[in-house]
């Protein structure tokens, strides 16, 4: 009966670490968002200021990522650009999640005609290509960032909904769900405190996904010209640029492209090991 | 004569995050040609690892020490290669989960014609033909049809067959079956067991036959060796072995079975308390002395050896000579053994439920045949539950018994209207259960709960156990936080779990203690009546026999009415005074637990009873020869359900009428057109 080994997980809980891995990835996250916060302090020229004899400037001890064919620092570019990305990144992310799981949830508690309705409703938004979709949305109305993010989040509300959708009628065929009826629990208790707590770990992983993509999709906007609009900075339109002097000037691209990376790693990784703590049976085992 | 297969010193380790795992220590076996050597014991005795040493299937993960002798060399020393030659042509293998054991996108024929193609270089279309051969040896009827067949299409029972029928295609000399019957129904096993006995008649080929069930090694083996937490503990020839075990786990497993005869309301089983040591930690002492009752301290100094018993017996214990037999315990605390009141607690009557099989888009069908087009809703149904009547009085144990797909767990379900019925009746105390709402709809929850077979299932992972006792104290007990948490440990001492699984998660626990954690959940409310859906299947024996102890006492502190859902039959005799026999959604056979065990029985009921199978020695196994189908849910038409496999057919009445259930006794009632004579 005293296993040693279960009563030491239990103790050690609030006090154990996540790996470094995680710890490193959330440092790394922490300290891209206060940099976007802080850009226009630590930025070291303003993001449209010209330097025009110095453009297409290799990385130096002044430009310490270069600048651009006006002659504009792209590190500070960068930093500025960061805000946009994030804010793309994180509301699209918000918004599919908050709509999408809430849909997922129901669809595969209800079944029948409820989950039929709804994914059949979804399947339409999917069939749309999402960047035609979202280009679509931004046609339509006037642009500003919170309208592309909530197109990019509608654009993945389908996507959230049914890796939600499949977790939770795997779920459902838990004889805990059976155990909750017999006992006359609300539909309301069964899907939020039964149901819920186990679908974290998909939330968590699809969401670090979706930040991610909502970047990359923000780029593409970007990149085709319905996001932002120069001069502004944004890793997308930067890119966009860059390519344009790929062979001349490679390092424009260097700067934005690193960024967009660390930031989609760092994302992921949180999320992964946000999983690994939200598990009762993963945390214990350690 | 040398062995056909040698473990010499066979350790195995895996491993793990908190060290190294010996599943295998130091196991030393020999299998002679054409015999068969059971391999016994519970789960985590490491018995699939031996298969999966000898096999090779155990990957980088785990480390092989000693020797694996097959045909004279050591298998260790040949490489990957070299073993897998061996592997489908010296050596089958056949395993425990016949449902994901074949590729579903292959075959049947193929799946047998495959090892004939790669081993014996035959051409497909001979590979074929000898598939189908080799299906006929497995009596399956229609050999060609099933070659041509996919797994989904098949039992069960067909599939293990179809599996047999590969594994021994390349003729072997050696056959590996892990837990091959465990999957399947009785009545199917037992087939399957005579299928193996006559492939070691025919074709002299040689078996290691895994299994934690001791009647089933019984009906197979020659020898046994009984595994404990990666050592051998005893072995022998098989029926001496059983008939008179000498190491103290083995008298324990074997007290632990259930017989198979009604139990009383005082008797309890003997158990082995404890669960299996840690084996990351080496112990210096006996391995099994943390749960022997017979333990001195000289059991846990000194390290046990096997001492030769003669008759070629061994066991690992160095006072086998003076163990008597394994203690049985007494009912906790004197029980009122109250008959129970002879007051309906519930009524059911002409209960039916349908399921409907396809709907939606998938159950149109377009009839393009006649002049136009012609779309029509034709969805399939599938009666679970065929209009049964029935009645549990309070305190009253009913045991219902019947093979997977009878419709047993719909029934008990259906009872506690976690289902909708599609038409009958179900009083509770008088009142019909299906138009409750409300404060009724409430107080009929808390009197009526349910405990499910699948204890991993049945608790949320997230919740802790604490917080899983306490919200059905929430609902139906309105108490305040002190009083919940005074509650939660009531229960658990209930249940006999230490108060500090309270903070511990499912995943913390093992098997049975989940499972009282479950009984202890579904008596928060403190129900009059538990369905117990198949409470104790998924346990091992010893832990089986402590958890039906628990529900026995359960049963008397608190008046507890159950409806006790299984396929064993042993173990609802335990419990039950009443039995009910259900095949395909309508029942068989009523009557107190006594009267069913014994004659007259109905057809399917002597089946079931039949195929049982038995560790006693000198009752050899009455085959329990039916043209055994599937069983295929739901009957369609109106005759009597068990016509098809029911070897006492008398005719076309059984065809066209279906038996009403016949009173015998005044509590005994039987389905069947058969004279009362016949049934005897």
């Amino acid at each position: 009966m005293a296993d040693p080994s279960i009563d030491a997980g239990r103790t050690t809980r609030s006090r154990r670490r996540p790996p470094a891995s995680v710890l490193l990835a959330g440092g790394l996250l922490a300290t891209i968002v206060l940099a976007a916060i802080a850009a226009n302090w630590i930025a070291p020229f303003p993001s449209d200021e010209m330097h025009v004899r110095d453009r297409l400037m290799a990385p130096s001890l002044t430009y310490w990522a270069g600048t651009d064919e006006y002659g504009r620092d792209v590190l500070s570019r960068t930093l500025q650009g960061s805000r946009l990305s994030l804010f793309l990144g994180f509301v699209a992310t918000a918004i599919a999640l908050l709509l999408g799981v809430p849909l997922g949830l129901t669809a595969g508690y209800c079944r029948g005609l409820v989950d039929e309705l709804t994914m059949r409703g979804l399947e339409i938004v999917m069939s749309f290509p999402s960047l035609l979709f979202v280009l679509l949305i931004l046609g339509v109305f006037p642009p500003s960032p919170l309208l592309t993010a909530a197109a990019i989040g509608i654009v993945f509300v389908p996507h959230v909904a049914r890796v939600v959708r499949s977790v939770t009628l795997d779920l459902m065929s838990g004889e805990f769900i059976l155990a909750a009826q017999a006992r006359g629990e609300h539909a309301a208790y069964i899907l939020f405190r039964e149901l819920l707590p186990n679908l974290w770990p998909f939330i968590v992983v699809e969401g670090s996904l979706r930040v991610a993509f909502a970047i990359l999709l923000g780029a593409v906007l970007s990149f085709l010209g319905f996001g932002v609009q120069p001069p502004a900075a944004d890793w997308g339109l930067m890119l966009t640029t860059a390519r344009d002097f790929a062979s001349q000037a490679p390092w424009m691209a260097l700067a934005p492209g690193l960024a967009m990376s660390l930031t989609v790693i760092a994302v992921s990784l949180v999320g992964d090991g946000l999983r690994e703590h939200l598990d009762p049976a993963v945390r214990s085992r350690r | 004569m040398t062995p056909l297969l040698e473990l010499r010193e066979l350790s195995v380790a895996y491993a793990g995050e908190a060290g190294w795992l010996t599943a295998v220590r130091g196991l030393s076996l020999s299998l002679e040609a054409g015999r068969a050597l059971g391999l016994v014991g519970e789960s985590g005795s490491g018995k699939s690892t031996v298969a999966g040493a000898v096999l090779d299937l155990l990957g980088p993960a785990g480390a092989i020490e000693g020797e694996i002798v097959f045909e004279g060399r050591d298998l260790g020393k040949l490489d990957h290669r070299g073993r897998r030659k061996l592997l489908g042509r010296r050596i089958g293998a056949v395993f425990q989960d016949p449902f994901t054991a074949l590729n579903p996108a292959m075959s049947i024929g193929n799946h047998i014609a495959e090892p004939l193609i790669r081993h014996l270089g035959l051409p497909r279309r001979a590979a074929l033909d000898r598939a189908c051969e080799l299906l006929a040896d497995m009596h399956i009827a229609n050999p060609r049809e099933i070659a041509a067949a996919y797994p989904h299409q098949l039992s069960g029972g067909m599939r293990q067959r179809a599996l047999i029928a590969a594994a021994i295609a390349c003729e072997p000399s050696l056959l590996i079956l892990d837990e091959p019957t465990t999957a399947l129904d009785v009545t199917v096993e037992a087939r399957i067991l005579e299928i193996l006995e006559e492939l070691r008649r025919r074709k002299a080929v040689s078996l290691l036959f895994i299994s934690h069930n001791l009647g089933v090694v019984r009906a197979v083996c020659d020898d046994l060796a009984v595994l404990y937490a990666g050592e051998l503990l005893e072995s022998g020839p098989a029926a001496a072995v059983l008939r008179r075990p000498r190491h103290p786990y083995t008298k324990g497993l074997i007290a632990s079975m259930p017989p198979l005869m009604a139990g009383t309301r005082r008797g309890r089983l003997p158990s082995i308390p404890g669960q299996l040591p840690d084996l990351s930690a080496p112990r210096r002492g006996c391995i099994f002395e943390p749960r022997c009752p017979f333990a001195e301290p000289r059991c846990s100094e000194e390290a046990q050896a096997l001492h030769p018993l003669g008759e070629r017996r061994q066991a690992r214990c160095w006072k086998e000579a003076q163990v008597p037999d394994w203690p049985l315990p007494a009912a906790a605390a004197a029980p009122p053994a109250a008959t129970p009141e002879r007051q309906a607690l519930f009524r059911i009557v002409d209960l039916r439920k349908s399921f409907q099989l396809s709907r939606g888009l998938s159950a149109l069908r377009v009839d393009l045949s006649g002049k136009g087009p012609v779309v029509s809703y034709r969805p399939h149904r599938l009666v679970a539950v065929d209009d049964v009547s029935l009645s549990l009085m309070t305190g009253e144990v009913l045991g219902l018994v019947g093979e997977s797909g009878s419709g047993k767990s719909t029934l008990g379900r259906l009872i506690l209207r976690l289902l909708s019925r599609s038409s009958g009746r179900i009083e509770f105390d008088g009142a019909d259960v299906a138009v409750l709402r409300g404060a009724p709809l409430r107080a009929f929850r808390g009197s009526a709960q349910i405990v499910f077979q699948n204890a991993d299932s049945s608790l949320n992972p997230r919740l802790s156990i604490g917080t899983a006792l306490e919200r059905p104290l929430v609902l139906f007990e309105k108490l305040p936080a002190a009083g919940r948490r005074r509650r939660v440990l009531e229960l658990l001492d209930m249940v006999r779990l230490p108060a500090a699984y309270r903070t511990r998660y499912p995943h913390q626990l093992s098997g049975g203690e989940k499972q009282r954690v479950a009984i202890a959940r579904a008596l928060a409310s403190r129900p009059r009546f538990i369905v117990c859906d198949e409470p104790v299947s998924a346990l091992d024996v010893s832990v089986q026999a402590a958890i039906v102890n628990l529900m026995a006492d359960l049963r008397d502190a608190f008046g507890l009415a159950y409806l006790f859902i299984s396929h064993d039959l042993a173990v609802v005799a335990q419990l039950s005074d009443r039995i009910a026999v259900m095949y395909r959604g309508s029942l068989c056979e009523t009557g107190s637990a006594t009267e069913v065990l014994a004659p007259p029985y109905h057809p399917y009921t002597r089946m079931l009873l039949n195929a049982v199978p038995r560790i006693d020695a000198e009752q050899a196994p009455e085959p329990a020869r039916s043209p055994a189908g599937a069983t295929v849910p739901g009957n369609t038409s109106a005759g009597c359900a068990f016509r098809d496999r029911c070897p006492r057919k008398i005719g076309a009445i059984c065809e066209t009428t279906r038996p009403p259930l016949r009173p015998i006794t005044a509590t005994h009632a039987i389905a069947c057109h058969l004279d009362l004579d016949r049934m005897r």
